[in-house]
């Protein structure tokens, strides 16, 4: 199994090799890797594919300093984990929390990126998680994500796929998933989205009220170079797993606009 | 008049007796769910994977755990609001009080009351 160390902390990660254009995979709150099983794939016959899982989740090792709570930090784990394969330029797409990830990528190495991509991803969030949240959920926190998971899928997502994304979420570490969203709840880049020049899409499931679909669009307007917005009918906050082949269609769809945008 | 009514919730009490998340959830742990709506409140009574629509307010030692609203606050959890309590958690649609661990603890069994007044509230 691959691993490279990065900072002392051993991450684990999967690749589809070619040589197609690189394009680095990363997971949103409380899951890992195993997010993206039914896209690998499918995305390996556009991409040469890299999917890591970040520190504490999946097979990665914690960092030393305990589960961490800054999406800025995830970022920079992300960009040295690309630097240790020697990967020089890549585009990245960002899962939920993630799509803050890859947005600080963005502002950090612009000069690296060929694109972003947020998969029901915002450069803020909706406001929903104040202290008080994070005390009653700090009780039980796997129980509560599991709920959360369950209920931010569209009501029309086959059971089975509600089930293994469920699945996923009681696998991660109970303080990992607490300091994400703390991580994810702290994110607020509208200041300073306008300077990311780096084409930008953003595919956003239609029936995501946990971060809403006008965040994902709000977010695309605000960027400051070429964005695509696209709404996925009939799904919620997992695209890529409650509606694997409709989400393929859609980053075809909005490749092709963004490269005539380019 | 309250949205929330005895009736409609005798049909949640049997709805959440059938439903099996709820039982291996309840069979745990002991607590009294309380829904205010407007004046009124309703009291189930969880023990031994059972939840029981008491026809008072309870009084015992086990741990209250409270929802409260007004009937506006209530009406899209009857309308079938997708994510139910749990959203309305979130999104303090409600007001959740009393002990925080049982709230907790049981919150598969609320996320579960909430689906079941939403099919409750459909069928009313």
């Amino acid at each position: 199994m691959p691993y490279v160390t990065v900072d002392d902390v051993r991450l684990y990660y999967e690749e589809v090799a070619n040589d197609a254009p690189p394009l680095l995979l990363v997971h949103g709150a409380a899951q890992d890797t195993l997010s993206w099983r039914f896209n690998l794939d499918h995305l390996g016959g556009m991409f040469h594919v890299y999917v890591v899982d970040l520190p504490g989740h999946g097979k990665s090792q914690l960092a030393s300093e305990g589960p961490i709570g800054d999406l800025e930090e995830y970022a920079i784990y992300a960009e040295r984990f690309m630097e240790h394969l020697s990967v020089a330029r890549y585009s990245v797409m960002g899962h939920s929390m993630a799509g803050g990830i890859a947005l600080h990528m963005a502002l950090h190495h612009p000069e690296r990126l060929d694109m972003v991509a947020l998969l029901d991803g915002a450069c803020y969030t909706s406001g929903t998680y104040g202290e008080e949240v994070f005390e009653l959920v700090s009780i039980n926190p796997i129980d509560w994500f599991e709920v959360n998971f369950r209920t931010i899928c569209s009501p029309s997502t086959d059971p089975r796929r509600v089930e293994e994304i469920a699945f996923d979420v009681r696998r991660c570490a109970p303080e990992v998933a607490m300091n994400d969203i703390r991580a994810y709840a702290a994110l607020d880049l509208r200041e300073q989205v306008g300077t990311v020049m780096t084409p930008l899409i953003a595919l956003h499931g239609e029936d995501d009220w946990s971060i809403p679909p006008e965040l994902g669009e709000k977010t695309a307007e605000l960027t400051g170079g070429p964005s695509v917005f696209s709404p996925l009918e009939g799904v919620g906050h997992f695209p890529h797993t409650e509606a694997p082949e409709l989400f393929h269609r859609a980053l075809g769809e909005a490749l092709d606009r963004i490269r005539e945008r380019s | 008049m309250s949205v929330l009514t005895t009736d409609l919730l005798r049909q949640v009490e049997a709805e959440l007796n059938e439903d099996p998340i709820v039982a291996s959830n309840t069979i745990w742990y002991r607590a009294t769910l309380r829904l205010v709506c407007d004046e009124q409140s309703w009291d189930f009574v969880v023990a031994e994977g059972k939840v029981n629509l008491a026809e008072d307010q309870v009084s015992s030692a086990d741990p209250l755990v409270s929802i409260r609203g007004s009937s506006d606050d209530w009406r899209p959890i009857l309308g079938g609001l997708r994510g139910g309590l749990h959203r309305a958690f979130r999104h303090r649609l409600l007001v959740f009080e009393g002990d925080a661990v049982a709230t907790l603890l049981l919150w598969k069994t609320i996320w579960r009351l909430g689906e079941a007044l939403g099919e409750a509230g459909k069928g009313g």
